[in-house]
This record gives C-alpha cells, sequence and structure tokens, in this order.
C-alpha cells in the first residue's frame, strides 16, 4: 500500500480512537443523554472544523509540492468581507456575491504562484507578504466596521434544501473527495506530489514544474476563499480580523493528517480528518471539568506527540 | 528493519498519550458530586484579560455561598469571535443549566443565543450584550450613561475648551454605546473638539504605540477619553502625557489604574462592578430558575467615578468586595 | 579474534523486508591490507559495508572488532548539504576550536586545503558543496575520510564519479596508508582498479561468499566468471550505417563550453568523452532544453529524451513508487493503474530490473537497478534520439552489459544516441564517433576505428599523446 493512502487511514484511526475515548470519559454519571457523543455535537464538530478543514485539503497539495502557504487565516478574511461587502452594502444577489469572494480567492493565488513561480521566491516569503496584503486589504475596505449577512438572509435559508448548519460540513466532505480523486487518481496528482519529492529530477523527467506550482497555488487559495464565502454566509458576519492565525492550524492538520514538510508526501483526506482531529479535541476539552487553561497545552502537546511519532514511523520504514 | 506492523502501533501511541495527558488533568480537577448540581457556563470575551479575572471570583464566590452550582469558565484564547460562538454552541449542544457571557460581537451571537433560549436554557449577558437577541437579562454599567460620565468628567477637568482624542475598540457593542454617550455629552461643549477617534483593537500593547505616536502628531492636545481600560492596564502607557498639559480620563480602576490615578497620569476613572458581573449572573441565573424572571433586562449595575480625592475610600471599599462583602 | 585482524564477520545474515541481501557472508579483515569486494548488483557489497559500519544490524552473525578500532565509511551516494563548504564538511564533528571553544576557520580552511590537495582536487576550502560536481563532492567525501585517519577504511564504488587522475591521486593515499597500517575495504566494479590496487578481493554472489584469493591469483576473466556465474559477451555489432542527420550543434556555447559543433545521425552512437568540468552534462542539458544556450544554435528534428547523470538527485524521486517514477510524467489526465503495473511488468523484465515489483521502493533497488528504471523511463517513449550522461556509472559488469547490449540495439534500429562517459572502453565499444572535449572545447573528433584508449585520453586530459 502506497505510504500516502495508510496515512490517510492511520489519522481515520486516530481520529476514531480519539471520539471513542472521549465518548468513555464523558459519558454521562448519572443517567440522562450524552453530552458529547450526539448526532448535534458531532454536526457542530463538522461545522467548526470545516473552516479549517476546506482550506487544509489546499495546504496538503501545496505542502505535497514541496511548498508552504501562508495566507489562507488571511484569505478567508478578505473573502468573507468581499463577499459581505457585495451582499450587503451593494445589493447584489447572494451568488454573485460569493462567486465573487471566490474570483478573489483565485486572485490571491494567482499573484502566489506568480511569486513563487515567476519571480522564484521562496514559498514562506511569498505567501507571508500575500498574507500581509491581504490581510490589509481586508482592514482597508472595512475601515474596521463588519458586514452583516445575516440581516440580508432570512431565518431558516436552507439553500438547494440543505439547512445552512450543515453547509461547511457537506462542502468539505464533497471537495475532500474529489481532490482526494485529483491526488491519485489523475496525472496531476502524480505530478505535484513528484515536483515535492525531488523537484530536480521531476523537471529533467519532463514535468512542467511551473504549471504545477501555479496549480497548487492557486488551488489553495480558491479553497481557503471557499471556506471564508462558506464562513461568512454561515455564520453571517464579514470581518477583517477573522481567521487571524488559523494558518497554523490549518498547516497543522495538514501535517497530521500525512503531509511531510520536505515535500513529496501529503494526503488531502488525512488533512480533513487531521481537521477533524483537532475539532474534536477542542470540543472534548470544553466539556472536561477544571484545566481551561490547560487546553492550548494540551493541543500543543497532542500535536507534537502526533508529529514525533510520525517521525518515527517514516524512519522505521526506509 | 522494523515491520510495517510496528508503523500501526506507533500511531495507536497517540490516542494512548492524549489519554494519559487528559485523565492527569482530570484527576486534578475537581468535580462536584451531587445529585442535581446546576451547571452555569461563564464565557468572557477572552482568557487573557485582567478584568475579567475578578468575574470569575466574584462568581465562584456566590456559587459557593448558594450552594449547588458549578461555575464552568471557559472563554476564547484569544479575542476570537468565531471561537467564542463556538464554545456557546458547544454549551448548548451539553445541556447546561445556565449560560452568562460577554459578548465579542453581539450581533453574531444572537442566533445562537436565541437558539438556546428556545432549547430552554437561560442565558444572560454581562459586561457586552447582544440587545438583539433573545436573552433574559444583561448585566453591566449603563454605557451610555457611562460614556456621558466620561464625557463630562473630561469636559470639566479642561474647563470646557480644546482639542481631544478618543480611544476605543470597534465592534463591541458596551464600547460602541460609550462612545456615542461620550461624544454626546461633548457636544453640549461647543469649544471642545475631537481631533481623532483611534481604534486599539482590544490590545493593551498596541495603546502604547498609539499614544506615543498621536503625541507626535498632535503635541498640543488637551485631553484623552478612553472608553476601555487599555492605557491604565499597563504602567507607561502614558508616560508621553504631560499631566500638566493633558488631562485623561479612561473606563476601568483595576490595578495598576489606582496607582497611575494616584501619581496623577489620569485623573478620572469610571469603575465598573467586576465581581457583580460575576456574582449578580450567579444570582439571576438562579432566580431564573427558579421561575422568577426579571421584568426587563436590563440590570444596571450602577458604576464608581474615581478621583484622587475618594480613591483611599475606593480602595477600602475594594478590598470588602474582594473579602466577599 | 585472529592476529593482526581489525575486523571479524562470521555468518553476516541481512534482511531488507522480504529479500535477502546477505546470507551468511564470513569476513576478515587485516591491518595494512587493501581487501576488495566485488560482486554483482544485488549481490551484497553495499549492504556488508553498511552491517561492517554498523547502519544495519544483521539478523545473524557475529562481528568482532579489535578494541578501539576507528572505522570510517564512505557510501557510494554523494548527496552532501548544498550550504556547507567542503572545509566545513571535512571538520565536521571534529572542527578544530580555539581557547574559548572559538572555530579556527583558518586552520581549517588551511588544513582542509591540504587534505583536497592529496586526493588531486583542485576545489577551494570555501566552495559550496552545493555547487561541486558530483566528481568534486566524491573527492570532498574521501578528503573528509582520509583526514580522520581511521584504522578501518570502507569505501563504496569511490572511483564510480572519479576520472583517471583523480583515481590516481586517492591510490596513492590509499597505498601511503596501507603502510602505516590502516586495513581498506574497497568494494568496486571496476575490476582493473581493483587488481591494481588491492591485496586480497573477495567474491560475492546472490548475498554469499563465493571466493576469497591474494589478487595475484585471479584476472579479470576469472573473477567475472564467478561474480556472474557464467562467462560475459563484450561483443557488440558496431556495424551500422548511420542515416539522416537528426541533431545538429553549430558552435554552441553554454556556461563552460565554447564553439562546440556536432552532429548526431539515425542509428550512430557518438560519445562525449572530457574530464569532469568539461561541460558534457551542460551540453545535454541544453539539447534537451533545459538549461539557457548561451551562444549557437541547436537544430534537433525530433524531440530528444535525456537521461541524467547522478540517478538520486536528477534522475528518480525517492517519495514515489517504481511504477510511478516510470510512469512520470503520466500519459493523458487519469491515471491508469492497472495498465501502469502491466507495462511496468514488461519493462521490468524487458531491461531485467531487480526489484520486489512494480510497487518497490526508489531506495530499495540497487544503483544498477535505478539506473535500468531510468533507461525504462527514457525508451517507454520510443526516443529518436536519446541523450545519455554516464549511463553506467556505478552498475556491475552484469547489468553494464545489458544496458550496453540495450544501446547497441537501439542504435540497430535507428535511434540517434549521444553518450556522455567517463568510462573510455564503454565509448570505445559502442560509439561509432567520440568527440574529445577539452577545456570547453571540442579538441577532436574520432572516429571509433582511429581511437585508442591511450589516444582519447590523452586529448582530453591535454597530455602528449
Amino acid at each position: 500500500m502506497s505510504r500516502r493512502l495508510v496515512s490517510g487511514w492511520s489519522a481515520a484511526l486516530i481520529l476514531l480512537v480519539e471520539f471513542g475515548f472521549f465518548a468513555v470519559l464523558l459519558a454521562p454519571r448519572h443517567g440522562g443523554s450524552h453530552t458529547f457523543a450526539n448526532v448535534a455535537n458531532v454536526a457542530l464538530i463538522l461545522k467548526y472544523s470545516s473552516i479549517y478543514g476546506i482550506a487544509a485539503i489546499g495546504a496538503a497539495m501545496i505542502i505535497g509540492a514541496g511548498g508552504i502557504d501562508l495566507a489562507p487565516g488571511a484569505v478567508i478574511a478578505l473573502t468573507s468581507v468581499i463577499t459581505g461587502h457585495l451582499f450587503v452594502l451593494n445589493g447584489w444577489p447572494l451568488w454573485a456575491a460569493c462567486a465573487a469572494g471566490l474570483a478573489v480567492g483565485f486572485a490571491c493565488g494567482a499573484v502566489s504562484a506568480a511569486l513563487v513561480v515567476a519571480a522564484n521566491l521562496p514559498p514562506f516569503i511569498a505567501t507571508l507578504g500575500m498574507m500581509g496584503i491581504a490581510r490589509g486589504a481586508a482592514f482597508l475596505i472595512t475601515e474596521g466596521r463588519f458586514y452583516d449577512l445575516s440581516s440580508r438572509l432570512p431565518a431558516g435559508t436552507a439553500p438547494l434544501g440543505v439547512s445552512l448548519s450543515a453547509w461547511p460540513g457537506v462542502v468539505m466532505l464533497l471537495l475532500a473527495a474529489a481532490f482526494q480523486l485529483l491526488m491519485t487518481r489523475t496525472a496531476v496528482g502524480r505530478h505535484v506530489l513528484a515536483t515535492g519529492g525531488n523537484e530536480v529530477a521531476a523537471r529533467y523527467a519532463g514535468v512542467r514544474i511551473g504549471r504545477v506550482k501555479t496549480f497548487v497555488y492557486v488551488a489553495g487559495a480558491a479553497l481557503a476563499a471557499l471556506s471564508g464565502v462558506v464562513l461568512s454566509v454561515v455564520q453571517g458576519q464579514g470581518k477583517a480580523d477573522l481567521a487571524t492565525g488559523y494558518e497554523l492550524d490549518i498547516i497543522a492538520a495538514a501535517v497530521v493528517g500525512g503531509a511531510s514538510l520536505s515535500g513529496g508526501r501529503a494526503s488531502v483526506i488525512g488533512a480533513v480528518i487531521g481537521s477533524l482531529i483537532f475539532g474534536v479535541l477542542r470540543n472534548a476539552l470544553a466539556q472536561i471539568p477544571g484545566g481551561t487553561f490547560a487546553d492550548r497545552f494540551i493541543l500543543g502537546v497532542a500535536v507534537l506527540v502526533i508529529v514525533v511519532m510520525d517521525r518515527l514511523a517514516t524512519r522505521d520504514r526506509a | 528493519m522494523i515491520s510495517d506492523c510496528g508503523f500501526r502501533i506507533a500511531h495507536l501511541r497517540i490516542p494512548v498519550a492524549v489519554a494519559l495527558v487528559t485523565s492527569l488533568l482530570c484527576a486534578c480537577s475537581q468535580t462536584s458530586d451531587g445529585p442535581r448540581t446546576l451547571r452555569f457556563a461563564f464565557i468572557p470575551k477572552a482568557l487573557h484579560i485582567p478584568v475579567f479575572d475578578y468575574a470569575r471570583t466574584g462568581a465562584e464566590r456566590a456559587a459557593k455561598q448558594l450552594g449547588g452550582i458549578e461555575v464552568i469558565w471557559r472563554g476564547p484564547e484569544s479575542t476570537d469571535e468565531i471561537r467564542q460562538k463556538e464554545l456557546l454552541e458547544s454549551f448548548i449542544a451539553q445541556h447546561v443549566d445556565g449560560i452568562a457571557i460577554s459578548c465579542l460581537n453581539g450581533d453574531l451571537l444572537t442566533d445562537a443565543i436565541n437558539r438556546a433560549v428556545d432549547a430552554g436554557i437561560p442565558v444572560i449577558t454581562w459586561d457586552s450584550d447582544a440587545p438583539k437577541s433573545k436573552r433574559l437579562a444583561f448585566y453591566g454599567v449603563n454605557d451610555v450613561e457611562a460614556g456621558r460620565a466620561l464625557g463630562d468628567g473630561l469636559a470639566k477637568l479642561i474647563n470646557g475648551r480644546g482639542r481631544v482624542a478618543m480611544i476605543t475598540s470597534l465592534g463591541a457593542d458596551n464600547l460602541q454605546k460609550r462612545l456615542d454617550g461620550a461624544k454626546d455629552a461633548l457636544k453640549a461643549y461647543p469649544d471642545i473638539q475631537i481631533v481623532e477617534v483611534f481604534d486599539v483593537r482590544d490590545d493593551a500593547v498596541r495603546v502604547a504605540e498609539v499614544i506615543a505616536s498621536a503625541a507626535q502628531r498632535y503635541p498640543d492636545l488637551d485631553g484623552w477619553l478612553s472608553v476601555g481600560g487599555w492605557p491604565v492596564f499597563v504602567r507607561n502607557a502614558l508616560d508621553p502625557i504631560d499631566p500638566a498639559r493633558t488631562k485623561v480620563v479612561a473606563f476601568d480602576t483595576i490595578p495598576p489604574a489606582p496607582d497611575l490615578l494616584r501619581a496623577g497620569k489620569v485623573q478620572l476613572l469610571v469603575g465598573q462592578k467586576y465581581f457583580g458581573w460575576g456574582e449578580e449572573s450567579v444570582r439571576l441565573l438562579k432566580r431564573i430558575i427558579g421561575g422568577d424572571r426579571p421584568s426587563q433586562p436590563y440590570q444596571y449595575s450602577g458604576m464608581d467615578l474615581v478621583t484622587r480625592d475618594n480613591l483611599d475610600a475606593y480602595l477600602e471599599q475594594w478590598k470588602r468586595w474582594e473579602a466577599g462583602g | 579474534m585472529q592476529d593482526g585482524a581489525l575486523l571479524e564477520a562470521r555468518g553476516l545474515v541481512a534482511r531488507y523486508g522480504a529479500t535477502t541481501a546477505l546470507d551468511g557472508v564470513d569476513l576478515t579483515l587485516y591491518a595494512g591490507e587493501v581487501h576488495a569486494v566485488v560482486g554483482e548488483n544485488g549481490a551484497g557489497k553495499s549492504t556488508l559495508l553498511r552491517v561492517l559500519a554498523d547502519a544495519v544490524r544483521p539478523a545473524k552473525g557475529t562481528l568482532h572488532s579489535r578494541g578501539g578500532t576507528r572505522l570510517d565509511w564512505v557510501p557510494q551516494e554523494t548527496v552532501l548539504p548544498a550550504d556547507l563548504t567542503a572545509a566545513a564538511w571535512i571538520f565536521l564533528g571534529r572542527e578544530i576550536r580555539g581557547a574559548l571553544g572559538t572555530l579556527q576557520e583558518r586552520a581549517m580552511q588551511r588544513d582542509a586545503a591540504t587534505a583536497l590537495q592529496a586526493v588531486g582536487c583542485n576545489v577551494t576550502p570555501t566552495a559550496r558543496l552545493g555547487t561541486l560536481a558530483v566528481t568534486q563532492r566524491k573527492q570532498v567525501q574521501l578528503a573528509r575520510a582520509l583526514h580522520a585517519a581511521p584504522d578501518v577504511l570502507l569505501l563504496d564504488e569511490p572511483t564510480a564519479v572519479l576520472g583517471e587522475a583523480e583515481t590516481a591521486a586517492l591510490f596513492a593515499q590509499i597505498r601511503a596508508r596501507r603502510q602505516r597500517g590502516t586495513a581498506v575495504l574497497y568494494v568496486s566494479h571496476r575490476l582493473d582498479e581493483v587488481l591494481a590496487i588491492a591485496d586480497r578481493v573477495t567474491v560475492l554472489r546472490d548475498g554469499q561468499r563465493v571466493s576469497t584469493d591474494t589478487v595475484t591469483a585471479v584476472d579479470v576473466a576469472t573473477l567475472v566468471r564467478r561474480m556472474v556465474g557464467r562467462d560475459v559477451q563484450r561483443h557488440w555489432n558496431a556495424e551500422r550505417s548511420p542515416g539522416a542527420v537528426l541533431l545538429r550543434l553549430d558552435d554552441v556555447a553554454t556556461a563552460h563550453v565554447r564553439g562546440l559543433s556536432l552532429s548526431v545521425r539515425r542509428g550512430e552512437v557518438l560519445g562525449l568523452a572530457g574530464l569532469v568540468g568539461a561541460g558534457r552534462s551542460e551540453v545535454l542539458e541544453a539539447i534537451a532544453g533545459l538549461r539557457p544556450l548561451r551562444g549557437g544554435r541547436i537544430d534537433c528534428a525530433t524531440r530528444p529524451v535525456f537521461v541524467p547523470e547522478d540517478r538520486g538527485s536528477k534522475g528518480l524521486v525517492s517519495t514515489l513508487r517504481l511504477r510511478e517514477n516510470l510512469f512520470l510524467p503520466a500519459d493523458g489526465w487519469l491515471l491508469h493503474r492497472a495498465r501502469e503495473r502491466r507495462d511496468a511488468r514488461a519493462w521490468i523484465e524487458r531491461l531485467g530490473i531487480r526489484a520486489s515489483g512494480t510497487e518497490a521502493a526508489i531506495d530499495a533497488l540497487s544503483g544498477g537497478n535505478q539506473q535500468k528504471l531510468l533507461l525504462a523511463r527514457a525508451l517507454r517513449h520510443t526516443p529518436q534520439l536519446l541523450l545519455l550522461d554516464e549511463p553506467t556509472a556505478g552498475v556491475d559488469v552484469g547489468a553494464k552489459a545489458e544496458i550496453h547490449d540495450l544501446i547497441a540495439q537501439l542504435a540497430a534500429r535507428g535511434t540517434g544516441v549521444l553518450m556522455a562517459s567517463s568510462d573510455l572502453p564503454e565509448l570505445l565499444g559502442l560509439c561509432d564517433r567520440i568527440v574529445a572535449l577539452r577545456g570547453g572545447r571540442s579538441v577532436a573528433v574520432l572516429a571509433v576505428t582511429d581511437a585508442t584508449e591511450p589516444r582519447v585520453a590523452a586529448l582530453i586530459t591535454g597530455a602528449a599523446a
């Protein structure tokens, strides 16, 4: 079995064990319904994990291609601002405002790609710049205000018959399936991983490195933009300071899901599962009595443990 | 040369590690055992804002006095509205018995608050309100009045004429109301001109930057008015200001604000009922569960206007609050 | 342990997953001897070195060394950190420090320069490893090991990427160390060299020790027979009639080459001979479109397929499987895994690639098999023009012959081949014409019938013919 496949499944294993563990730990003592292992709570976890999960799909591909992207949080915010502005202030129909938000995401991705491919900047620097530009643009546009999308969305709005709250999870799962197929069954996927595994060899073999990199950075930004659109519509607000610092959580989700920061290995399914692993952890920690301030500590320790174990496992197999 | 099996086993160690760490923390926590403990969730704006620590003290003390109540204190690590909403929704899913929340963004939380109330969970807000929601009560200062007090106070300090700058943080409803109140009060003084309103984004570190650069830009400023406590949460934010030339009025009286007041760096402070946020919220929730709903939501706490003259008396009162009087 | 022995191994068994790499090998290494180990790829030579260097734990067997014996190992791969300088690498872990613990840069550079010169390397000690050619990197590796002056030196294919002069300098060093009692374990495919430098030679085949003799008791033919288990034919049909011109270079200039003109016809094998740094790889890369031209023009009637040297860093992607490397870039948009597996199996068989299957990891393949895989990837495109850069570097006798057969067959069927190689016998055996490069210029174009090894060597080094 290819290493990538195993990563995705072992991440699923971790998620199952984690969920089971908390289901047991948080089982109600005096009868009554389970506060953790119930449908509503799972729906909640899905909803909030999707903010990271959708963008983590893009992060997995970028890391697989040997790059890195620090801009997703800023792109999420900028997209929410654009969508909010057009929908609330300019009165655009919802679909058009969303499409415009997505278009902005594509534009951000194109700029990042140009900086990395044409200007040959290291991805860290290029996307760091993009992060500043996108976040700055969002603040410029809003001047500190926010757009209340919920004011124009009647309660009980259910586009295509799916309630608004369920949209993030549905979108994330659909995208996960689509991009997993792309990465494992198409030439694009192989070329992405070849570029990340050994860019020189891939180039010598005839892979169009520039196109591959452009693809991953544009797709990554588009996915972040999609996350921003979904966020602004479902949560009802477009604001410039949303998703601050989320890029680290997004990258962590991709890495926990099997992406190797040295390039050449990544799993889209794994990244989505990674975001769920953290989502479950956040949700469960909120239910454990005591230690509010230990939450961040536990999350940090968990990330370290996972990554260290992954490193050891990779080394053993070589 | 290690078999593929070892790879799988290695990955099982992760959940075990998580389990160990969490169990350790659970072992350190105190769980209240009892047949029918009421669980009240308290959600401050963020965990790192010092003002809210007093609320926690007040809440836990009231819970102990009344008995049979567990206060679950949980907030986002940074002022992240989405995270705060996530926490609120999590508590709704957990079916806690009551929720008391200081809203980072009242409009964003309105939907969730309504869902909680509809599901039978009483929700009250403190310090920062969600006025459009179905919350059953709001406990805090009358922000508009408080803003007016600040405005009037500053006007009197500068004898009704001069240029002033304001400090706020955009987004929170309570701060907006205070700002409106202050501006309204200053309208009565036609010789007072507001040169600029600065947004410090709820960051006490940023306020020092803002004041320093403003001192460059407006060297002849007569007064500063801050609707939040940021300038007095740190010791040296007000250093660039010459107190003989420029007067400062600000919100909040928690340390080191009293020291700054005594040193003359700030002339007027508006104190909120910090312990009351916690105490009163617990009492309110208990009463609501007992069937006694307030007739109207606004439960104004009153405020304290503190100057150097009444500072000592105020500090005495503080000691009594802290002890539980 | 026997007298004078520094290392004694008995019954070593080593396995990689399901493959048994060593199957009960005995070896004794004495102080002051150069002991060569030869064998086909997959015979277990590199694995033996890894076990002796303690990088791999044997499943069975014992290994004893005399107390206090220090051992240094120069592996076959030349992948080094690109940003370190040569001096930094030579002194890594054993830096010269001053009184306060600070690094003594000048002393280290001075000593590094001496160490480099001893192996015939003219690289400045402050050169970054990333800027060096593969030959120079190998020399830096050797300089580091020699500088450490261990009691036992393990060398894995040290001359695979070295030219004549560099090899001579290395041998001088080895002889000097031998005098002083150092033991050298020398793994190589180059049997002539082995007979020149070693005292004893051990032959491995399929993980087992076939024989150990003093070097005077054997010759190349005997060794080959023992390695392969059969007599290897080294003939190929060089009677070809080249057709139309496929490739023409007119006054081409690259970073290190100027004024190069040559042509390659259908069915012709043209050799590029030259020392390291003569610019052969650059020329091939420029023809393949991977490098910009600085002058002149290249006319190519067809799209050439390029097989680079240094397969580890420029050829194969180690995070992908065998099949995925073979089909890189993939054909079309969708991947057809079943079809790829079928075709991969056919290629594995056709080229005799020894691998655990179509999903084998690249790191599990020996050098020769990796090279065959690279060739398969190239041949999949049925190229009319094939550009080869050191196609048999670090490849064993048996595989080398197979690859030569393959090239000959391709030429016979009309493929044009442009081949850069440091192996003069290889060029003389395969090519129709040979271009000799020296100092970035073409100094001669010889028909193979006019060429002899000494003559070509003289042309590329500039020594008197």
